[in-house]
């Protein structure tokens, strides 16, 4: 990885936060690779279980490829599973990707995804709020999970269980007013309730026949923040 | 019992579905509005500039609309919401409120959540009735002439309908209308102009159940 790191505060990447913005959002962002992913897209998060199903992977894959196709820049966590296939599919359909770790930069977790981390920070975008040397412990990825909300218009949960880490960001992106998609296959599974309690909560059922209903609550472009102040 | 007719003003116009540049931008706009973005330098949330150039152009439009007497009512989102989630019509009421434009009394609450209409397909989005039984009244409030609804965007009206038709039981003397930050150009091509302020505008009840708004 011979590229810099380059440390920015959120407001840089994503214009002044409003109050419910800042609570959970990290003072600092540490960088590597290509900033202008920041700006190339819309920026959707892709997220889910560790251990997919045959359908998750099929999904996770369909839902790319409309994306990709729709100029949209994909966010994961670098995680094993839908995160996995989410950065992978990206790349093989020439779209833009950013991994949000729950690591310092210079740390690799999972060990496994040591190479996929590697050619993000080249020729995508890493993204991390823990700084060279700090811990790496468990409570680092649900703030990794806020973060990921933060920083994308939209999130999809793709699929995960009872138990799911990525739970957190589910609630976060409701708690910011961001739209929250989660695959219907969830919402009808009575073992999982927490699905069908953020639908209530504002959560949007979706299918892959219906991905347009993304991209219509997405802003046309994925500029920084726009500045229409309106004439007095 | 339903209202079959409420008046709107509304300040700005979108189009979901933009065919340009200046389109897009709108798309762009209400997106940050409902997440209540800063803005311009230094920054303010959208609603407070939103709030600042309707007091600032308050004589030349929407004049008879506020004024310190009117209670603002945001209105609910169709879903049910934790006390720190973003409320944007909320934070517009207290921005037109800060301004001296009326006083902001949050008392419709939303008892059980029914699909949201900004993310539903047309014929999935729920009815002006589902609103109205979806929603309560809640804590003591005084007596109330003069009520205007506070919305983000308004699309076909039902959100408003069911709200107003709500109040209007419990204050059958008030006077109610809706005022909302962006109205929805479904259609591109009506599309005019950002700023293009809707001074009389109307929401009727359809036989049908369905809501329709004009212009």
């Amino acid at each position: 990885m011979d590229s810099k790191v380059i440390v920015k505060k959120p407001e840089d990447l994503l214009g002044p936060l409003n109050q419910v913005e800042s609570k959970f959002a990290p003072k600092e962002l540490f960088l590597r690779g290509d900033l202008e992913l920041f700006e190339a897209g819309p920026r959707v998060s892709l997220v889910g279980s560790r251990n997919p199903s045959e359908q998750g992977h099929k999904d996770t894959v369909a839902l790319i490829k409309a994306l990709v196709k729709d100029n949209v820049v994909i966010v994961s966590g670098l995680a094993t599973g839908i995160d996995t296939i989410a950065h992978k599919t990206t790349m093989s359909e020439g779209g833009h990707t950013i991994a949000v770790l729950g690591t310092p930069l210079n740390y690799c977790y999972p060990h496994e995804n040591f190479e996929l981390q590697q050619i993000i920070c080249k020729d995508h975008l890493a993204i991390t709020q823990f700084a060279e040397g700090s811990p790496v412990q468990r409570m680092n990825f649900p703030q990794r999970n806020r973060t990921m909300a933060l920083i994308s218009h939209a999130t999809i949960i793709v699929e995960a269980g009872k138990t799911s880490g990525t739970i957190h960001q589910g609630w976060e992106a409701l708690r910011l007013g961001r739209p929250l998609f989660i695959m219907d296959r969830l919402v009808d599974n009575k073992e999982i309730s927490w699905a069908q309690e953020m639908v209530n909560y504002g959560a949007i059922p979706l299918s892959t026949s219906h991905i347009q209903r993304v991209l219509e609550t997405l802003p046309a472009s994925g500029s920084r923040f726009i500045d229409v102040t309106l004439p007095t | 019992m339903l209202l079959s007719r409420l008046e709107f003003c509304s300040l700005l116009s979108y189009t979901p579905h933009p065919e340009n540049d200046v389109q897009r931008k709108t798309k762009d706009y209400v997106y940050d509005l409902k997440s209540d973005k800063q803005t311009g330098t230094p920054s303010i949330p959208i609603t407070m500039d939103i709030a600042r150039n309707i007091a600032n152009n308050i004589s030349i439009r929407f004049g008879n609309l506020f004024g310190s007497d009117v209670i603002l009512i945001p209105v609910p989102s169709s879903t049910l919401k934790k006390s720190e989630d973003l409320w944007v019509p909320y934070n517009l009421a207290k921005a037109l409120e800060s301004k001296g434009l009326g006083k902001v009394i949050a008392c419709v609450k939303q008892k059980n959540a029914i699909p949201k209409s900004a993310t539903s397909r047309p014929e999935d989005r729920a009815t002006a009735q589902q609103h109205y039984d979806s929603l309560v009244i809640e804590g003591v409030v005084p007596a109330m002439k003069r009520i205007v609804l506070i919305d983000d965007v308004v699309t076909r009206g039902a959100t408003a309908i069911g709200v107003a038709s709500r109040l209007k039981d419990a204050y059958p003397d008030a006077d109610i209308r809706l005022f909302a930050a962006v109205r929805t150009m479904s259609n591109a091509k009506e599309f005019k102009e950002f700023v293009e302020p809707c001074i009389n505008g109307t929401i009727r009840l359809l036989q049908n159940g369905q809501t329709r708004r004009h212009p």
